[in-house]
């Protein structure tokens, strides 16, 4: 009886795999008899915070996490012309053809779709670092929205976009509740809120959802997948697990990556010994200059120095950075080295569309003799 | 005479009890030092181990001595500035000088993004951010000033300095709206400024530019007694009104700014403190008074700052949170027993 279970186990794991990655499109050419041809699961693998169902002829994009702590999922009927769906919720017409995006993390998945012209506003363009996305900017069409996180409601409404992709802490933007009044519909992208790299990566498929290009996004979506784990693997082939620290102090308080955080996830898969890995949630941890001396003073790695990108600037910050052996060895490295025209961080931009290039970066900085010809790209020693 | 023996034996008291205190700040933090390994780490003797050393001898002991200087400061300048202002609200947080102060940094580290480059080379020392600071404080604070001879009034003069602070804050995030992402993040990482991140040689600085300052003030000490009865009294003993006004102010910006410059905007000491010390003492003789305030708020000051460290957690509070729950409810208690107030 055991034995047959486990077969039935490994078949019908099988069949979940081969379904697996299957996009709406791929699907939608099918016959299909029940309203709901396939569950979200087979859609979206690595990210928690949203889903894709696909129906006969409409889809729903479900964002369960739009902001931290938010307590309703968002849904979104995807339609292609005038489709009666009986469901009473919001309404998108699909593919969306006018969009302003407010994260620079939206630019680069955009791109990939081949869909940056499509994008006509954003929020404080200087921070757009992708020439594709900049030409598009110095040629007039793109229009820049409002400095800061305050956006301006009047030229949004003129440029009537067919939606707006969101991001923030909450849903309190002011400017959220005129532009709904004015029929625009706002979508929140709670990609930097996944715990996973790939988790992050894979809100590609959120952009192809709405840009009708889910099969796209799918296969962008393989490839990222498939390099990432691959990096994996070479990491784990390491001897040796280098012990890791992170962050700088800010008011007294040290600000690091929690145990179940994004980066944190990064430094295990890159087969190393984050110091903190153990601690709980997936945000930061606010630490006291004192036991973080305790913990990390013979840490082996330092790698994210917050804003500072030279040595000498965190030595005149605080003298007590010199106490740490990575200082004193001269392996600190930090994400924030590479900037775009407009002074934008490419890492903060590029990094969830590219995981595996971060994971490679780590896992070069930390374990060199795996990746002997490779030359980091985002993460770089300080000087 | 009685009553000065009294008073002799609280100033001895703070002053045991500050001592206490500097002792239990540097014993206690988030890791676990034994009380022998600290006392070893102190004498120079050998540690178990070398982070324990380094904690005790270059974080732990400064910081408790920037508290003490920070301390003391803002208490002597709130001291002054209530006797100067003849208001039991003044002190250099709620009259806006610390504003005033910050104000004088982003001038100094935005504006030179805004205006050009020429002013960032200079704009990295300690001694720059500090003069900067000064000249905010000073700023502020002979507005406020000028703007109290008009009015009288206790509730007015304290609008007054929530309307400059208002100020500043206002015109410190235009500043920073115009300029560039690079010197806005030194600004921010400027003021949120800490006790805890000065090394024994800028210490020194802070400690050289807070002689300065007292030296500043040793010869209005005594005038100051007849100032409390009043301008037209004091110049009626014959005291050379603007000589002192100007020394004191000065004393008191140069106090308020280099703080703020070191340690960023610190609520509420400068109101408290003396107060506080006030209440224990019973004379208004600034002989008497003046040390005993820096003693007190060197007091607070230290438990404040032991208090945020949140002894045996990895985690710390942030100080300002502190010394505001000290503060605050003494200033709406001063507002409600206004009438009975001793300057």
């Amino acid at each position: 009886m055991k034995h047959q279970a486990h077969l039935l186990m490994i078949l019908t794991g099988g069949l979940l795999l081969l379904s697996l990655g299957q996009s709406c499109s791929e699907k939608s050419g099918e016959k299909m008899e029940a309203v709901r041809t396939e569950s979200s699961k087979d859609l979206v693998d690595y990210a928690k915070g949203f889903e894709i169902q696909c129906f006969e002829n409409y889809k729903k994009l479900i964002v369960k996490s739009p902001y931290p702590d938010s307590e309703q999922d968002h849904e979104y009927l995807l339609t292609r012309g005038d489709v009666k769906t009986g469901e009473g919720i919001e309404t998108i017409q699909i593919p969306v053809k006018r969009l302003i995006a407010t994260s620079t993390t939206h630019i680069p998945m955009l791109e990939v779709l081949g869909a940056e012209e499509r994008l006509i506003g954003f929020p404080n363009t200087d921070f757009i670092s992708s020439e594709r996305t900049r030409a598009l900017i110095s040629g007039g069409q793109l229009t820049d929205i409002g400095k800061d996180m305050s956006l301006n409601a009047e030229m949004i409404i003129a440029l009537k976009p067919d939606v707006l992709i969101a991001f923030g802490v909450d849903d309190s933007d002011r400017a959220f509740a005129t532009l709904r009044k004015n029929g625009i519909p706002i979508v929140f992208n709670g990609d930097w809120l996944e715990e996973t790299p790939l988790g992050r990566a894979e809100w590609i498929k959120f952009f192809g959802a709405l840009l009708d290009q889910d099969a796209k996004a799918d296969s962008v979506f393989k490839v990222i997948e498939q390099e990432y784990l691959e990096a994996r693997k070479i990491a784990e082939r390491a001897t040796e697990t280098p012990s890791l620290m992170s962050g700088v102090l800010f008011k007294d308080q040290w600000n690091l990556p929690a145990g179940e955080s994004f980066a944190a996830n990064l430094y295990r898969d890159a087969n190393t010994d984050y110091l903190w890995k153990d601690s709980q949630g997936q945000g930061s941890l606010v630490l006291n200059f004192e036991s973080v001396l305790e913990k990390a003073a013979d840490a082996d790695f330092w790698i994210g120095s917050g804003v500072y990108t030279r040595r000498e600037d965190l030595l005149e910050a605080n003298g007590h950075y010199a106490e740490f052996k990575a200082f004193q060895n001269h392996s600190v490295y930090t994400f924030s080295m590479r900037k775009g025209p407009g002074g934008g961080i490419l890492y903060y931009e590029l990094a969830p569309i590219k995981p595996h290039i971060v994971l490679k970066d780590l896992v070069k900085v930390t374990h060199p003799e795996l990746l002997p010809d490779y030359e980091p790209f985002f993460l770089q020693k300080l000087d | 005479m009685r009553t000065s023996g009294n008073n002799k034996l609280v100033i001895t008291l703070i002053f045991l009890a500050l001592a206490l205190m500097f002792l239990v700040n540097v014993s206690l933090g988030s890791v676990n030092i034994p009380l022998g390994e600290i006392m070893n780490a102190i004498l120079g003797g050998e540690s178990e181990k070398e982070t324990w050393k380094y904690i005790v001898l270059n974080y732990r002991l400064p910081k408790a001595v920037t508290a003490i200087l920070v301390g003391s400061g803002l208490s002597v300048s709130g001291l002054l500035m209530q006797t100067l202002f003849r208001n039991p609200l003044a002190g250099p947080y709620v009259l806006g000088i610390s504003s005033g102060a910050s104000l004088g940094v982003a001038l100094l580290l935005l504006g030179s993004s805004v205006a050009g480059g020429s002013l960032l080379l200079l704009s990295t020392s300690h001694m720059m951010v500090s003069i900067a600071a000064s000249l905010g404080a000073f700023g502020v604070l002979t507005a406020v000033m000028l703007v109290s001879r008009q009015l009288k009034n206790t509730m007015s003069i304290l609008i007054v300095g929530l309307m400059f602070s208002s100020l500043s804050a206002a015109v410190i995030s235009v500043l920073a709206y115009f300029s560039s992402a690079e010197s806005l993040q030194r600004y921010t990482f400027w003021g949120f400024g800490s006790l805890g991140n000065l090394t024994w040689s800028e210490l020194l600085v802070f400690g050289i530019l807070f002689l300065i300052a007292l030296l500043l003030l040793l010869p209005s000490i005594k005038p100051l007694n007849s100032l409390l009865l009043g301008e037209n009294y004091a110049k009626s003993v014959g005291m050379e009104m603007k000589r002192t006004r100007n020394l004191i102010l000065l004393s008191t910006s140069l106090f308020t700014g280099v703080i703020t410059a070191f340690s960023g905007p610190i609520a509420f000491i400068g109101l408290a403190a003396p107060h506080l010390t006030k209440l224990m003492l019973n004379t208004s003789d600034h002989r008497v008074v003046l040390p005993a305030a820096a003693l007190f708020g060197a007091l607070i000051m230290l438990i404040s700052d032991t208090i945020a460290q949140m002894p045996g957690s990895e985690y710390t509070l942030p100080i300002n949170a502190i010394t505001t729950l000290f503060g605050a409810p003494i200033v709406i208690w001063l507002l409600l027993r206004k009438r009975r107030m001793v300057l």
